[in-house]
């Protein structure tokens, strides 16, 4: 059976490949690759990065952080001294990162952030992430729609209060609700990103809030604790059926694919892992040739999807293919 | 053997902290009293329960485990991974009885692996341990390629299985507590443990089995990782690579809660219990009174200062430091 990283490789090879050929410039260039830690997301980010470098001809020096700015700065000194053409981190600590990215620059090593924005962005050569601020806004927008002006009891799941992700999923998506009167946020639960404090979170929300019509959920992991908690409360009904539950989450991810298509996310918004990937690794073979950039940063909103939009923006759902 | 005098003072201060905490919380949620909640309460401290039983085995033999999160993420993921089906084309991974028996195995191997790398290869427990939760948490990475894995079958049996009107898990919670409790208060393996805490080198000159003793306990945590582990994944009905990150913190933050000296010799399950229960009742109530989220941490941290405050006095007054100790 083919291995899970693989599949996942060779279709977001494919979505490379359909999306924007890369300059074929890179045959001698090695790219450094430093990840602030790894899960299911994550792996799907590795697996976009490995097509589009190999889409490119470039190689590669990969290190993992394992949640630790200070591991991330030494793994990176260590790519410097190896001699990398460029480096593109998912920084742990964006405030570390700003330092870790003076300190490549310095040593005339171009520095592209992903995903994580640091908190300074003129410190790094270039950044590509999602935009958080649009996802959580296009989900508060969502249950306004979904509320339709009706008192609507929404749970709030967070991810990492200390993480730019989780930060502006959350306050965008409350900048959408702040309009809608009738929309009333009962909690919110910091999780930092975990299946099981998402389960007890809600959990916890149903004793208090039985009647509770949606929750957000900004990350795909998050999900089966959530559909755990419902299904312990009776509460586990799918689109349109009496009692359902509205649910929002984001990523993209196989499992919120499949939540969709299974009935019990009413929205998932898909973070465009291809072509963030593809401009990533494009912005660094640049960079390491002297080119210079067109932007400093870009930031590219997610590709919400319902299960009535799975066949028309199938291209963009790396996740369902 | 009967508590000592300060032994008491800690559990009453901890009875007083739960009883102030769950009449602040009754008080501004109407549900956080009713049955399904405190029944919510007890399922959702059972691995921590489990966890901080047998690190009050560790702690009292001057020990510590850093790597029983990671044992709970690799036992079961080993378990998984060696006896579960994923059919072809499907995102559901099936799993039979055996991953019960391999994962409890395997937690208690993991566990048995840190105990040797402390008696035989003499590394001191805080570091053995510090490596080996970086090591099992790697291998148990590359076992699932850090990929969500959602299973179904026996291994949700156990995490949502109920019993005269309790989750199975928390009446193994119970039995494990009941069986601590006597061991440590009333066998000579107990007494032991408590010997070799409070004085190696008394308990090498009057016999005591050291290497055996630090062996089981050590074994013990890993067999308490792989239950957690089995709760958890039973619960929520998928392997994630988070699985039993920061388990570490929050079973060692209850022990000491629960009274038990970080130098040894001394401690307490009734107390480790109850540290257990706090904790889960002040992340429980602060959900259900919609505290903002900005502040659970700090509620957090603020009781674990004021109970250790509290006990610290306690010692004071009762004229026995933790210092004194060894």
């Amino acid at each position: 059976m083919m291995k899970s990283r693989t599949l996942l490789a060779c279709l977001l090879g494919t979505c490379l490949i359909v999306l924007a050929p890369l300059p074929t410039m890179a045959q001698d260039v090695k790219i450094g690759v430093s990840f602030d830690k790894v899960e299911p997301f994550r792996e799907a980010q590795k697996a976009g990065l490995d097509a589009a470098i190999a889409a490119a001809g470039a190689s590669q020096s990969f290190a993992n952080a394992d949640k630790d700015a200070q591991r991330q700065a030494s793994q990176v000194d260590s790519l410097i001294s190896e001699g990398v053409g460029a480096i593109i981190a998912i920084p742990w600590d964006i405030e570390a990162a700003v330092t870790i990215a003076q300190v490549a620059e310095a040593s005339g090593i171009p520095f592209i952030t992903m995903d994580q924005a640091p908190a300074d962005l003129e410190a790094v050569t270039y950044h590509v992430g999602g935009d958080p601020c649009a996802d959580g806004r296009a989900a508060g927008e969502f249950f306004v729609k979904v509320a339709d002006g009706q008192p609507f009891k929404l749970l709030e799941i967070q991810g990492s209060l200390s993480n730019d992700n989780g930060i502006r999923r959350s306050s965008c998506l409350n900048e959408a609700l702040a309009s809608a009167g009738n929309v009333s946020v009962v909690a919110q639960v910091p999780t930092d990103w975990n299946t099981e404090r998402a389960m007890i979170a809600t959990q916890n929300t149903l004793q208090e809030h039985p009647d509770l019509n949606g929750i957000y959920v900004p990350f795909n992991d998050g999900l089966n604790g959530v559909f755990s908690a419902l299904e312990a409360r009776g509460r586990l009904k799918p689109v349109g059926e009496d009692g359902h539950v509205t649910i929002v989450s984001i990523d993209g991810l196989p499992i919120g694919c499949k939540a969709v298509q299974d009935g019990f996310l009413d929205l998932d918004i898909a973070t465009p892992i291809p072509a963030m990937s593809t401009k990533a690794v494009e912005a660094a073979l640049k960079a390491s040739a002297g080119e210079e950039l067109q932007a400093k940063a870009e930031f590219l909103p997610g590709v919400p999807y319902g299960k009535a939009d799975l066949e028309a923006k199938a291209d963009e759902l790396w996740g369902c293919k | 053997m009967r508590m000592s005098r300060l032994q008491q003072v800690q559990i009453l201060i901890l009875l007083l902290l739960l009883a102030g905490v769950s009449l602040i919380f009754a008080r501004n949620s109407a549900s956080f009293a009713a049955w399904t909640n405190l029944r919510n309460i007890l399922l959702d401290a059972t691995p921590i329960v489990v966890g901080a039983v047998a690190m009050t085995f560790v702690i009292i033999t001057r020990g510590i485990d850093l790597s029983i999160g990671s044992i709970a993420n690799l036992s079961v993921a080993s378990a998984i991974m060696l006896t579960g089906v994923r059919p072809e084309g499907s995102m559901l991974t099936e799993t039979g009885w055996a991953v019960y028996p391999v994962a409890l195995a395997v937690g208690m191997g993991l566990g048995f692996i840190n105990g040797l790398c402390i008696t035989v290869l003499r590394i001191n427990p805080l570091i053995a341990t510090l490596g080996t939760m970086t090591f099992y948490r790697g291998i148990g990475l590359h076992l699932t390629e850090a990929s969500l894995i959602s299973v179904q079958g026996a291994i949700s049996w156990f995490g949502r299985g109920q019993f005269l009107g309790l989750g199975l898990p928390v009446w193994l919670g119970i039995a494990v507590a009941v069986t601590a409790a006597v061991i440590l208060s009333q066998s000579v393996s107990g007494r032991q443990m408590l010997a070799l805490g409070g004085s190696p080198r008394s308990a090498r000159e009057t016999g005591i089995g050291e290497v055996k003793i630090i062996l089981v306990v050590y074994a013990l945590v890993g067999l308490a990782g792989a239950c957690a582990g089995l709760t958890i994944v039973g619960r929520v009905g998928v392997l994630s690579s988070e699985l039993g990150s920061g388990l570490e913190f929050t079973v060692i933050t209850a022990v000491v809660l629960g009274g038990t000296s970080l130098f040894g010799g001394s401690g307490s399950i009734l107390g480790s219990l109850l540290g257990a229960l706090l904790l889960t009742t002040i992340q429980n109530g602060l959900n259900l009174i919609g505290a903002d989220p900005y502040h659970y941490d700090v509620i957090r941290g603020g009781i674990l200062i004021a109970a250790v405050t509290m006990d610290t006095l306690a010692s004071r007054i009762a004229g026995r430091t933790r210092l004194s100790v060894g």
